[in-house]
């Protein structure tokens, strides 16, 4: 019966690139089995001493690598330059430009709403105090009692008292 | 191959460096995939200048070589993609390009173990191809191979194994058993 550990391990055996105790197990292995032995031998053969690599090596021409070249050096210098893309623009407007405008805006608001109250607190103070003024004189004038307190538990008081 | 040099700056003389140390088994590897030297020349430039754009993406621990065959690859089957969409409308020009396919120098003719391999190549399929060079080419791992072709590592052991039978036909064929 055929083995097919040559195609699972056998060809990682050759790559070196089973374990070592992987390795020591297919070693075993080949000592039992002829088709796995004969299929390494043939690889190690094939590619043994020269390596396909130094067969198969094709170079490109000088034209290609001077091309080449260049298109690195290009590369290269791009890369070094800082990147300004839409993002990174758009980026910056927001750091530099937009949060402090509107941190600025939001402020402003704030502090003219702040000042607009406060004016219409002094105003609305002022009108008040005229209105008690002109109250207690009429209160005065009259000499009635003054109810102090809600329409509950009412207490009578006198002008003199308050 | 063994790992090399791997930029870690931004400097024109790493990309220099970098570039000397992988053009063969990239430009080799891309070659034996689209058998044109221009069409070869172009997907490594695209190549290497992706590698040096997106070199913040490699992540450290992994191979460099596999992450660059993992581009090249890429570059590849997007050439393929867009070469089949436009198939229908070219085959006159198909048989032109079939006439440019890649052969090797006459004085490496001589070479027959080489002419062999080259030709043994031709007559394995796109995918046993591309597993065979990754590997020899690159060194890349059958699980990293497996990582860039999406699909298990068996089945690139597989495409091994079945890519080796067809080098074996065809090594025979000529005579020749074993590279040495």
């Amino acid at each position: 019966m055929a083995c097919d550990k040559f195609e699972s391990e056998g060809l990682l055996f050759c790559a070196g690139e089973l374990s070592a105790e992987q390795s020591v197990s297919y070693e075993s292995h080949l000592g039992e089995c002829e088709e796995c032995s004969r299929e390494v031998k043939e690889y190690t053969e094939m590619f043994g001493e020269f390596s396909a690599s130094d067969l198969l090596a094709e170079v490109p021409s000088a034209q290609c690598d001077a091309k080449i070249i260049v298109a690195l050096e290009e590369e290269a210098v791009r890369q070094s330059k800082p990147v300004v893309s839409f993002g990174g623009i758009f980026t910056l407007f927001i750091q530099r430009v937009a949060v402090p405008a509107a941190i600025f805006l939001i402020a402003l608001t704030v502090g003219l709403q702040i000042s607009h109250k406060s004016s219409d607190n002094a105003a609305s103070i002022a009108k008040t105090q005229d209105s008690v003024a002109v109250h207690e004189d009429s209160i005065a004038d009259t000499g009635r009692t003054f109810i102090q307190g809600g329409s509950t538990g009412v207490i009578p008081v006198t002008l003199e008292e308050k | 191959m063994k790992e090399g040099f791997i930029p870690t700056g931004k400097k024109s003389a790493d990309f220099r460096h970098f570039y000397e140390q992988y053009r063969i088994p990239v430009y080799t590897f891309i070659l034996k995939m689209v058998k044109d030297r221009a069409l070869a020349e172009d997907l490594m430039q695209d190549t290497f200048v992706s590698a040096v754009k997106y070199f913040d993406q490699f992540q450290e621990g992994r191979s460099f070589m596999s992450w660059l065959f993992g581009i090249a690859h890429k570059r590849t089957i997007d050439h393929f993609r867009h070469e089949k969409i436009v198939r229908v409308h070219r085959d006159k020009e198909e048989s032109t390009l079939s006439a440019e396919l890649d052969r090797p120098d006459e004085a490496l003719e001589n070479n027959t173990v080489r002419a062999a391999l080259s030709d043994a190549l031709e007559t394995l399929s796109p995918v046993q191809r591309e597993v065979f060079l990754m590997r020899e080419m690159g060194g890349v791992s059958f699980k990293d191979i497996a990582d860039i072709t999406g699909t298990s590592v068996n089945t690139a052991l597989g495409r091994m194994r079945l890519a080796l039978k067809n080098i074996k036909i065809e090594f025979e064929k000529r005579g020749i058993y074993g590279v040495r």
